[in-house]
């Protein structure tokens, strides 16, 4: 097992590599690049000021004079000191942005996947265990119904109505866990939910065929047969079983509910990685997309590792070599 | 509460010794050492008596101190650095002053001679900020430093006494940033220090357009030398050593920008000269969404918004009927320009052109979009840039033909177009930013009621600023365009200069088209804005100036929509703030006289002062 997570721990290092040159490339080729909108910025101020303000000048200034693999070893050399860069725009360093930006999304990710599994496993195992019950046909319309509805349409919706008509909104500024950690908690409990609707209806449907399909089998039979209560067949075989496979999803959907945070970041005012991103993108402040970019990959790629180990966890027959 | 009284006492005596001898008028100076005794006297009794009713008026004004205003905002990519951020009114400018700011007396909360219907302090409406007075030469201003105004007590500066070696090196490192207007600047002025506490910038051009140099120039955040010389990182918000009202205390990227108060700001309220700015303690600047900013606003919990953004008219209805404090301030957004290239067909020929112009119904478009509230004609400048700015009333006395283009006369335009060899009209495209959407909607919707079958390309903000400057044809544009202009300031030239200049960079107009600048047709603009830039009589460049203006409303390389005007918001207890709009990105500066009433604002919103 051991060799196993170093085996695949070292495997992270090519695939950062490979992440690293496909962002630090693509973002060069988006149309629109920064210096057009610096001067865009500098010329719309005063008059007469295009004559002076060039292009080159501008480049030289940015360095992004230098010849693209230069300029993406420069970066890399930084990132492996452990300096992401500086802003393009203010200047500001880009590990400040990921000090404060990371924490409030993974925060937000993570209590979006952990809401939506409180709430679809239960629920889920519920439905599977009462098949064709009026139960299930809800728990069923209500998972459809999470699936489909977009998070960012649910965000603005809870964010406005209560508040235009009964005076209740939630706090503008982010309250950081270390300022008030109850308070932290109830700014990101709304958003966090929102953001795991979507999971929550999908976790919840793939639980309850799981279910069905694991109370077929022989050994749940055997089970009852054995004079086990329902409980106990339930939470401590058939439970197990279903719950690899969601393990698998929540490893699969973690990249997707950190980056589709980004909505309900913007619309909450949290300021995480996703809204960072987002006006970087506008922006186009390279530095920043790219160090963001990195960073999420680490993440998904080291909770992919923790998703696989957690299997052997999960289930004994599974020994990794 | 004791030194504010002296201040309040001597602020007023000031007040009525200056009223009476006029010391501070920098033409009708008088020696005050050459009158009679007894004039003196009298003199300075009136003053006594003037300087105890100033006092009075003070002391009993409206104003009150305190209170933390909470206040929306966009994220700019705003930066700290004064020399590198000359108009982020969030990040470099609360903490440090500028050598002269808008006259905020000729405001909407002062005499209201100018609007809020400008990105910038207008003609006319300069003051003094860190000097206390300035001379006007041809080429060149001499500014006059206010003396005893100190930087932030703070090591290393330790409150020191600006002097003119700081605005000379605020300037020095301002031309070493590659992106910024001053290193655009560099070769044209030329700072000198003259002695402590006077410094020139002189270059070589003469202008009759004195006030755009003036705030060209004079508008930089101006910060001790020490950063430069110490090589403090400047960008980092901690390193505010500026003589500005307030300081930033708190910085989270997107998220939020706290200021405190400058215990030891020097600037007095001018409508109250017996009062210490600022009024505030705290300023929170937060940066959320359009839906978190509406909750906000709605609850209480929001005291104001900066910029005004284009929201519907059933929007800003909600928000009214939802918060009864609530106040709705109309100002600037974008002026909206339809760039046609100039140089194929169909719009190579100004029927065409003229005909577009004659479809679209600008008043019916104003008052379904925007309620009424947008302006036109806004070609080439816009109101509050008086005497540059032609009124459609002025425009129908002397150009009726052009006047007509923002009415609206289908037939003529069918008829135009019919003489200019499209009787069936013709296939076109409108490329466009998000912003500029409904408008370009709008606009098509009209011109396919002529023949002008329009096909909208929505692109991203900055794919569409690099098409604008990108003179390489691009096989994706091939008619229309859009322009948000931003050079709405008040700095008449700069539509000319910025827009329609072919040597500029933007000649969207002529996509692709490198010849063109060496055109018959591009020289001819060419000569009569060089001729308007060199003209040093005031009434003859007027007269050059609206005679281009004339010219470009006829040959309409840009289809000249309108203005809208956004809606801003700020809650019943926030006093003189008025939407704050632009002026020039101070926002922030301006914030100094604005104040709460933290009593009013516990009643209504149940919030407390801090809060």
């Amino acid at each position: 097992m051991l060799s196993y997570i170093i085996k695949r721990v070292v495997l992270i290092i090519p695939s950062l590599i490979l992440v690293s040159i496909i962002v630090f490339m693509g973002l060069r080729f988006i149309p629109g690049d920064i210096v057009d909108l610096m001067m865009t910025r500098a010329m719309t101020g005063h008059a007469d000021v295009f004559g002076g303000v060039t292009r080159e000048a501008i480049l030289k200034y940015l360095g992004l004079d230098l010849p693209i693999h230069q300029q993406y070893l420069k970066w890399i050399g930084g990132i492996l000191r452990g300096d992401f860069g500086k802003s393009l725009w203010t200047g500001m360093s880009v590990n400040d942005n990921l000090l404060s930006g990371l924490p409030v999304s993974l925060e937000l990710g993570f209590m979006a996947i952990f809401l939506s599994l409180v709430i679809a496993i239960p629920v889920g195992v519920i439905a599977g265990v009462r098949p064709e019950s009026k139960l299930d046909y809800l728990v069923r319309s209500v998972g459809i119904f999470l699936v489909c509805i977009p998070d960012f349409w649910l965000a603005t919706m809870i964010l406005i109505y209560p508040a235009l008509w009964w005076n209740i909104s939630p706090p503008l500024v982010y309250i950081f866990f270390w300022d008030d950690p109850l308070g932290n908690l109830g700014m990101v409990f709304l958003p966090a939910l929102i953001l795991g609707f979507w999971f929550s209806g999908q976790t919840m449907r793939l639980t309850r065929s799981l279910v069905i399909e694991e109370m077929g089998q022989d050994y749940v039979r055997t089970a009852w047969s054995k004079g086990l209560t329902a409980r106990v067949v339930v939470m401590r075989h058939v439970l197990k079983n279903t719950l690899i496979p969601v393990v698998t999803t929540v490893g699969l959907q973690l990249p997707f509910v950190i980056g589709g945070a980004v909505v309900v970041e913007s619309i909450f005012g949290l300021p995480g990685l996703g809204k960072i991103m987002v006006e970087s993108i506008n922006a186009r402040d390279y530095t920043i997309i790219s160090g963001i970019n990195i960073i999420l990959a680490t993440v998904v790629l080291i909770a992919n590792l923790l998703v696989d180990i957690s299997y052997a966890w999960l289930d004994p027959r599974i020994h990794y070599n | 509460m004791s030194r504010e009284l002296v201040d309040n006492v001597l602020s007023g005596m000031k007040a009525g010794f200056k009223t009476i001898l006029n010391l501070e008028h920098p033409i009708e100076r008088k020696n005050m050492f050459f009158q009679k005794s007894s004039s003196k006297l009298s003199a300075t009794l009136l003053a006594l008596i003037l300087g105890a009713s100033v006092f009075l008026a003070g002391s009993v004004s409206a104003q009150k101190y305190g209170g933390t205003l909470v206040v929306s905002a966009y994220d700019e990519r705003m930066g700290f650095d004064p020399a590198a951020h000359q108009f982020d009114h969030m990040g470099s400018v609360a903490g440090h002053d500028y050598l002269i700011i808008p006259d905020v007396r000729k405001g909407p909360y002062g005499d209201g001679t100018y609007g809020l219907n400008t990105m910038s302090a207008p003609y006319g409406a300069w003051s003094c900020g860190l000097c206390e007075s300035w001379e006007v030469h041809p080429t060149k201003l001499v500014f006059h430093l206010r003396k005893g105004v100190k930087f932030r007590n703070k090591a290393p500066v330790n409150g020191r006494e600006i002097d003119a070696e700081d605005v000379l090196a605020t300037w020095n490192a301002a031309i070493k940033i590659s992106n910024t207007e001053a290193s655009g600047n560099k070769e044209k002025y030329k700072w000198t220090v003259l002695d402590k506490y006077t410094i020139q910038v002189e270059w070589k051009t003469p202008t009759a357009e004195m006030d755009k140099f003036t705030g060209t120039v004079a508008t930089h955040g101006i910060f001790p030398r020490e950063l430069v010389e110490q090589g403090i990182n400047r960008n980092d918000w901690k390193n505010t050593y500026g003589s500005g009202p307030f300081y930033p205390t708190k910085f989270v990227e997107n998220s939020i920008v706290e200021y405190e108060k400058n215990p030891d700001y020097w600037g007095k309220d001018p409508f109250n000269p017996g009062n210490s700015l600022p009024y505030l303690d705290k300023v929170k600047y937060i940066f959320i969404d359009d839906a978190a900013q509406k909750a906000g606003l709605a609850t209480g919990k929001l005291d104001a918004t900066i910029a005004a953004r284009v929201l519907s008219i059933s929007d800003v209805n909600d928000l009214l009927k939802s918060n009864p404090n609530l106040e709705e301030i109309k100002g600037a957004a974008r002026a909206q320009l339809m760039p046609v290239n100039i140089t194929m067909k169909p719009f190579s020929d100004k029927r065409v052109r003229r005909a577009a112009m004659l479809a679209i119904n600008h008043e019916e478009m104003n008052q379904s979009l925007y309620g009424g509230s947008a302006i036109f004609p806004i070609m080439p400048t816009y109101p509050d840039t008086a005497p540059y700015y032609i009124s459609l009333e002025d425009m129908k006395k002397e150009r009726p033909d052009i006047a007509m283009q923002y009415g609206y006369y289908p037939e003529e335009a069918k008829k135009l177009l019919a003489e200019a060899g499209y009787p069936n009209g013709f296939k076109t495209n409108i490329i466009v930013a998000d912003f500029g959407r409904e408008a370009a909607e709008a606009a098509a919707l009209y011109l396919s009621l002529v023949g002008i079958d329009v096909k909208i390309r929505v692109v991203e903000m900055a794919k569409m600023y690099s098409m604008t400057m990108n003179k390489k044809p691009d096989p994706t544009y091939t008619d229309m365009a859009w322009s948000d202009t931003g050079c709405i300031f008040a700095f008449p030239t700069c539509a000319f200069s910025i827009h329609m200049d072919p040597r500029g960079p933007m000649p969207w107009f002529a996509q692709g088209n490198t010849e063109f600048e060496k055109s018959a047709y591009g020289q001819e603009f060419i000569t009569m804005l060089d001729d308007i830039n060199t003209e040093t009589n005031l009434d003859e460049h007027l007269r050059k100036w609206k005679k281009l203006a004339y010219w470009s409303n006829e040959e309409l390389w840009f289809l000249p929509l309108m203005m809208t005007t956004g809606s801003q918001f700020q809650q019943k207890w926030v006093n003189n703030y008025d939407g704050l709009i632009g002026w020039q990105g101070m926002a922030v500066h301006m914030l100094k006289y604005s104040w709460l009433d933290v009593e009013l604002r516990k009643q209504l919103s149940g919030r407390g002062a801090k809060e």
